[in-house]
């Protein structure tokens, strides 16, 4: 594995997420969280846990590059944003559940299954780019 | 495709036994000290089939 090229990956595939994060459910899901406020933190709350929040977005970039460079070692945007979409498939499935347990509305839980969705394919694909050199100078 | 169902078929059944342990036997108590973030049991068992669902995934 290259470790420098992972490196540039797993940082592109953060700043992805966290960006389309920010953008998706910070903003275009806004309203539809503000329809339970009840489940979720208030905003100064929520400040205290931004650390979290980030470690978070690290963790599922971090897992991602690694799932690619591990399973997908030719690289490329097209495999890598298959194995994202698989991944975001399983996060389909703890939504599902998570809807069954929690009084979320359908739109919270059709617009967080079309974002996993979203967000996975393109950090996967921007991973497999970025990766795909990799391959070529090691095989 | 026939060991693909069957290990299908057998991941769902650990999956669920195991969410059913560990989120529904174990934790019980824990998720007990927020009842205002879940849905009621009788709530629940309306939805239920979303979990069944749910863990196909």
């Amino acid at each position: 594995m290259n470790w420098k090229k992972f490196f540039f990956a797993f940082i592109a595939a953060f700043g992805f997420i966290f960006l389309f994060g920010f953008l998706w459910y910070g903003k275009l899901m806004h309203g539809a969280y503000q329809e339970v406020p009840a489940l979720w933190r208030t905003e100064a709350d929520f400040g205290n846990h931004f650390s979290t929040l980030v470690f978070g977005h690290i963790v599922m970039a971090f897992f991602l590059t690694l799932a690619c460079a591990r399973f997908v070692p030719a690289g490329g945007a097209g495999a890598c944003a298959t194995l994202g979409i698989l991944a975001a498939l399983i996060y389909a499935g703890a939504d599902l559940i998570t809807f069954a347990v929690q009084p979320l509305t359908t739109k919270i839980l059709c617009g967080g299954i079309a974002g996993d969705l979203i967000q996975f394919a393109m950090a996967g694909a921007i991973i497999g780019v970025l990766y795909k050199s990799d391959s070529r100078t090691t095989a | 495709m026939k060991r693909f169902i069957l290990a299908f078929i057998t991941a769902y059944i650990f999956l669920f036994l195991w969410g059913w342990l560990l989120n529904g036997v174990l934790l019980k108590d824990v998720y007990a000290q927020t009842p205002n973030l879940w849905r009621t049991q009788s709530e629940m068992l309306g939805f239920f089939h979303w979990i069944l669902i749910g863990q196909d995934s």
